[in-house]
């Protein structure tokens, strides 16, 4: 085997584990990313283009779904982002006919100054950053249980029957003091507990413990933000 | 539905949607902490079942096999199938089932003396000859053993399906048979099942019925030391009922050629009776089981008798017309030994015979009757003349 193709290889099976080193792999073939990028939108991209921010995840998305059977990774990866471009662009076209808000002219003023804005842009910066706040602690008291967002994201039940039965199971913790103590100070999921309150199977929630570990911190003090954004959740535990 | 930017990386974005679902998404410039609405969701890896190569070629190996197996198969039963039968008829009868491809697909015989020799055939020989050729070393075996010797008449029953076939069978079979100087009369049946056992039970029929002569002629034969006469071989062209067409010959020579030698008494006074009379020397052969209607035959020496009682009294009279038919049919050593034994303790059962006597009486010449009708007639006529004037 080429031994270049055989370090791609390598790279793009660590990358898979790793994502950090997906970031770095992504980082590193950016010149590929921006030359597939350019033959598509017959330009060369700018660091602000969507397209290359869809490329780039195209990349990821070749990254994760990559094998040897399917040949060579960059073709692969050609292949794909080529396809995610075209999604993106059949996408907009949907919004074509509206008119942007910055849109520019010489003749008209600005059409972001007629309309009234409603907006408080403080408001929602400082929203912004209390979220983000939020997120970051979050994030780092998560690394003690030893998750990370990527994983919950990875971990996130798919089918609508799993994510009821592990939001039954929040919705049970929430309301059971003793479970969320008991969780933070052993940092171990009560899974018994939870199936038991719940009525849920226990093999249900193994399976998405990590995905339990974020939902669970969320329901702790200190998140009141991520607390709202999930409140329809945390209310009924059933999706209305 | 709304998005929470919860972490973003190089190429894609972690968000949290309102029913606490995390998701990966393209980050298309997003913030940590940012609301978003329609974001561009990472597609699921499909877990489409792709065939790999290893798969295919597993599979295809797998069918090459199949194929390979069934093929062979058919080949080895098609092979196997019996496609013609031929029964040779001599003292050990053989049934030799030929495939397609004329070769021995097996040997059966029903008889003992086949047995043995079949068993013989396959410790010298091997599998797989021609037809010709086993029916050659069956026949050399036979030989060695003495079932049948250089010079005799075989039947030979050909089965087949096709008459190129049987024509085919039938000239290896002259062709190889003849080294061994054997004479075969051969015969078809037109096949219409491919069952063996009906085939046979067709074959033996058509044996007992026609096939009698041949086997009887070789013995004459191989007392005699003559050559028979030249091979009866072959069918002729109108041969589809092979029942009417070689039977008839020898079973049309039966009464005339064998009647007259055997039977010296009875061709003086009946000559139409005798035929069944030369059979009993028939019977005693050593080949009854090809023959079953011979063993019916030897039941005709005893109405025989009573005509012995008087031809008897004239040994020398019939000894002279009896040469007429042995110039054809040479005469068989056995048969003069019984008639002077059978009459001899026929001779003092004169009173009962005297009552039939009239009869042959008539048809024999006068100056024989003359010489020695008056010594037994005369205590009959006394007594029955005494009688007769008891009564009156």
């Amino acid at each position: 085997m080429d031994p270049d193709k055989h370090q791609i290889m390598t790279q793009v099976y660590r990358a898979k584990k790793d994502n950090a080193a997906a970031d770095e792999m992504i980082e590193a073939y950016m010149p590929f990313i921006k030359a597939e990028t350019a033959k598509f939108i017959n330009r060369s991209p700018d660091q602000s283009d969507d397209e290359l921010s869809i490329a780039m995840f195209a990349f990821y998305e070749a990254i994760r779904g990559y094998s040897r059977l399917k040949g060579s990774f960059l073709k692969f990866a050609a292949l794909k982002i080529k396809n995610r471009l075209i999604d993106f662009y059949r996408r907009e076209k949907r919004h074509r006919i509206q008119v942007s808000l910055d849109e520019q002219s010489e003749d008209k003023p600005d059409l972001l100054d007629t309309i009234r804005d409603e907006h408080d842009e403080f408001a929602e910066s400082e929203v912004r950053e209390a979220t983000k706040l939020e997120i970051e602690e979050l994030s780092a008291q998560m690394q003690d249980f030893g998750v990370s967002m990527t994983d919950i994201a990875e971990n996130s039940p798919k089918q609508q029957r799993t994510l009821e039965a592990c939001q039954k199971a929040v919705a049970y913790a929430r309301n059971a003091p003793d479970i969320l103590d008991d969780f933070l100070k052993t940092k171990r999921v009560p899974l018994a507990k939870l199936a038991e309150g719940a009525g849920v199977e226990r093999k249900t929630l193994e399976r998405h413990r990590r995905y339990l570990v974020a939902v669970l911190l969320i329901c702790t003090n200190g998140y009141e933000i991520l607390r709202g954004h999930i409140m329809q959740v945390l209310k009924g535990g059933e999706k209305t | 539905m709304k998005y929470l930017v919860m972490e973003c990386h190089e190429g894609y974005a972690v968000l949290m949607d309102e029913d606490a679902v995390f998701v990966k998404a393209a980050d298309l410039h997003y913030e940590v902490g940012q609301t978003v609405t329609d974001p561009i969701l990472m597609e699921e890896n499909k877990s489409t079942p792709v065939i790999s190569r290893r798969s295919i070629i597993r599979i295809a190996t797998v069918a090459a096999c199949l194929v390979l197996v069934s093929f062979s198969g058919y080949q080895f039963y098609s092979r196997n199938m019996t496609d013609s039968v031929v029964l040779s008829t001599s003292a050990a009868e053989i049934e030799m089932h030929i495939g397609k491809d004329g070769s021995v697909v097996s040997l059966k015989s029903k008889s003992d003396i086949g047995k043995e020799i079949l068993k013989k055939y396959k410790e010298q020989h091997k599998k797989n000859q021609d037809s010709a050729g086993a029916a050659n070393d069956i026949l050399a075996i036979q030989i060695e053993n003495g079932y049948i010797s250089s010079g005799d008449t075989i039947d030979v029953f050909i089965d087949a399906d096709s008459s190129s076939d049987y024509d085919s069978y039938k000239t290896e079979i002259e062709k190889e048979i003849i080294k061994l100087d054997l004479k075969v009369s051969g015969s078809e049946n037109s096949k219409t099942d491919n069952e063996t056992p009906s085939v046979n039970d067709e074959i033996k029929q058509n044996n007992e019925s026609v096939s009698t002569a041949p086997h009887e002629e070789p013995k004459a034969e191989e007392t005699s030391n003559t050559p028979a006469a030249p091979p009866a071989v072959g069918k002729p062209e109108n041969d589809k009922k092979p029942a009417d067409d070689k039977p008839a010959p020898p079973a049309e020579q039966h009464p005339e050629h064998e009647t007259p030698a055997p039977v010296d008494p009875p061709a003086v006074g009946k000559p139409e009776e005798h035929p069944e009379a030369g059979k009993p020397e028939e019977a005693k052969k050593p080949e009854p089981p090809a023959h079953p209607e011979e063993d019916k035959k030897p039941e005709a020496p005893k109405p025989a008798e009573p005509d012995k009682g008087h031809e008897a009294l004239k040994p020398e009279d019939k000894k002279e017309e009896a040469p007429k038919p042995d110039d054809s049919l040479k005469p068989k050593p056995p048969e003069p030994r019984r008639s002077p034994v059978i009459s001899e303790p026929d001779a003092p059962e004169l009173p009962e015979i005297k009552e039939e006597a009239p009869k042959p009486e008539e048809k024999l010449p006068e100056h024989e009757i003359k010489e020695e009708a008056p010594k037994p007639e005369a205590p009959h006529e006394h007594l029955l003349k005494e009688e007769k004037h008891d009564v009156i």
